[in-house]
């Protein structure tokens, strides 16, 4: 059939007007989604995506009468297996975890969820964590802050214990139990956007309140004078 | 002044709009995938198959269009062969068998079908006689091609293939009843096929009622919706698309309009809109003023495939369609996509370029 000129001019023009339309419901129907109704989607996702939590401040130290720290925190990390993975998956985890963090691992097979994979992680261990978490969604590099005491009997009596209560680290016994309030500060709060399977979002993490860090209590000569104090 | 200048104009409108959107799509795929670490990798393997691209190209630029466009049936014959045996080599992604695995090089033979497919029922349409011819050959052309497709199934790719040759029928026809019957003999038993498919059931309820399962069948069509709000009427900036990064599906092919949309926002969605309805006039421009009838109609039906590609996905995108797997051209990560977008961008300019012969032994 030949084309002629004119008869492909009307014809075409009618599909261009055709288009145009079809490209208008389209702009309306973006426009609805980027603001008529951009809060009530916000609002869904945030609801489907974004976690707050704690922001643990960081306990004071207890230092001595000579400036020696007797007790601080310190952050622990640590590997978990968040989900369940299967046998030849979780062979080759932990082969790649050997390189990581050397260690015999047990079997996946009668493990309950979560089960630690491996703790006290340093800073170059953890940065590698990262990277294996992308590969592996089904397990999670945690933190928790450990209280750290010097090594001597009766210093550790003096200075007493620290338990997690309520999700906050309180002084249950000794001077960490006297100078509590002073210590233990305030938590701040963050928010963060996790993935479908649980993990944070790179750059996504913000603090909504930040923490008020306790303060430091010297010490006089003696920890057990100021503990009779 | 040239009589041609407004034309060359045209012409280099059309080679900058396609390489804005070659580009916008590069940095959509980078954001949409570079919170993952993934960005850098997708980019590079997209200006490779770019790299692939303009070679197809330049080989359909060196072509002269005549020889093409003599040798359609052959081509047409060598692209339905692929399309047939994917069904016993290919290999299945996301419940489809429509792929090839070359040594980890996946390719799709129906996105290169696209241009040839185009190429024939123009040869089809220009060649018959009456009415009554074209439809009955542009229909047949049409099942013939469908088939394989139903096989893998691919719905979005043989809704392309249903709306160009609606389309070209209608530029050469020109007869609204014929076309509506036509539509409605494919339609029904397509549409008997697909609701038939338990798939293609759940996306359809998924699309009406996204709220009522939005962990299952609503899950696609309530992300789509929430990266375009992410972004909002700005966007968020690239590498800053968290949404598409951590949620949104297929985030760099199927849905690469909702993650460019949340990286530049509605203004930047509705820029690429009007550029994809610039390309289909300026295909008419250029079209219309070819003096050669059988040019004249594959240069604008060209334009008009581009277009209608990707205001399917568009739509799908802004959950105007319910979700099928289909990228859009030029911006969506995919070799076999982009290879085929760009046979076509080739065939095109080769049928603008290509001297007319009648005229010039006239």
């Amino acid at each position: 059939m030949e084309l002629d000129r004119e008869q492909m001019k009307k014809r075409t023009g009618l599909i261009i007007i055709g288009l145009s339309a079809w490209a208008l419901i389209i702009c309306v129907f973006l426009f609805n989604y980027t603001f008529l109704q951009r809060g009530k989607y916000l609002d869904e996702s945030r609801k489907l995506a974004w976690r707050t939590g704690t922001y643990s401040a960081l306990r004071g130290q207890i230092i001595s009468d000579k400036g020696t720290p007797l007790a601080w925190s310190e952050k622990k990390y640590a590997i978990i297996l968040s989900r369940m993975i299967s046998v030849e998956r979780g062979k080759e985890l932990f082969q790649e975890l050997n390189a990581i963090y050397p260690k015999n691992y047990q079997s996946l097979s009668d493990v309950q969820i979560p089960h630690l994979l491996c703790s006290g992680l340093n800073p170059e261990q953890v940065e590698m964590a990262i990277e294996l978490q992308k590969k592996y969604p089904e397990i999670q590099l945690t933190s928790r802050v450990e209280r750290i005491v010097r090594d001597e009997p009766e210093l550790r009596k003096s200075i007493g214990e620290v338990a997690w209560i309520n999700g906050i680290l309180t002084g249950i016994s000794g001077l960490e139990k006297k100078y509590n309030t002073v210590l233990s500060g305030k938590d701040g709060t963050y928010k963060v956007m996790v993935s479908r399977h649980g993990q944070w979002i790179p750059g996504s993490w913000q603090v909504v309140t930040p923490p008020q860090n306790g303060l430091n209590v010297n010490l006089t000569n003696a920890p057990e004078k100021d503990l009779s104090k | 002044m040239n009589k041609t200048s407004p034309l060359i104009q045209s012409e280099i409108w059309l080679i900058l709009i396609l390489l804005t959107l070659l580009t916008w799509g590069g940095f959509t795929i980078y954001s949409s995938s570079s919170i993952s670490g993934e960005g850098e990798i997708f980019g590079w393997k997209q200006l490779i198959w770019c790299g692939v691209g303009v070679l197809v190209i330049m080989l359909a630029l060196l072509t002269d269009f005549d020889r093409i466009y003599r040798h359609a049936f052959i081509l047409a014959g060598l692209i339905l062969l692929p399309l047939l045996l994917v069904w016993f080599c290919g290999i299945k992604i996301n419940g489809m068998r429509g792929w090839y695995d070359l040594g980890g090089i996946y390719f799709q033979p129906s996105e290169l079908g696209k241009p040839i497919y185009l190429l024939l029922i123009c040869r089809l349409a220009a060649s018959a006689v009456d009415t009554r011819k074209c439809a009955f050959m542009l229909l047949t052309c049409f099942i013939v091609f469908s088939l394989p497709l139903v096989l893998q199934p691919d719905f979005g790719t043989i809704l392309v293939y249903g709306a160009i040759t609606a389309m070209v029928f209608w530029i050469y026809a020109g007869k609204i009843k014929w076309l509506l019957s036509g539509m409605a003999v494919v339609f029904m038993p397509l549409a008997a096929i697909a609701l038939s498919q338990p798939y293609v059931l759940r996306r359809f309820q998924g699309y009406l009622y996204p709220e009522d399962d939005p962990f299952g069948t609503g899950w696609h069509t309530l992300q789509l919706r929430y990266a375009m709000a992410s972004g909002g009427m700005t966007g968020r900036g690239t590498g800053e698309a968290l949404w598409s990064n951590a949620y949104l599906p297929y985030s760099y092919c199927d849905s690469a309009f909702a993650a460019m949309t949340e990286t530049t926002g509605a203004i930047g969605g509705i820029i690429t809109v009007v550029l994809f309805v610039m390309i289909a006039v300026l295909c008419l421009r250029i079209g219309s003023s070819h003096p050669d009838p059988i040019r004249r109609g594959f240069i604008f039906c060209g334009g008009i495939m581009i277009c209608i590609q990707a205001f399917i996905h568009i739509s799908v995108n802004v959950t105007l369609f319910p979700v099928t797997g289909l990228t859009c051209p030029l911006l969506s990560y995919g070799g076999s996509s982009l290879t085929g977008t760009l046979l076509l961008v080739g065939m095109i300019f080769a049928a603008i370029r290509t001297p007319d012969k009648k005229k010039s032994h006239g």
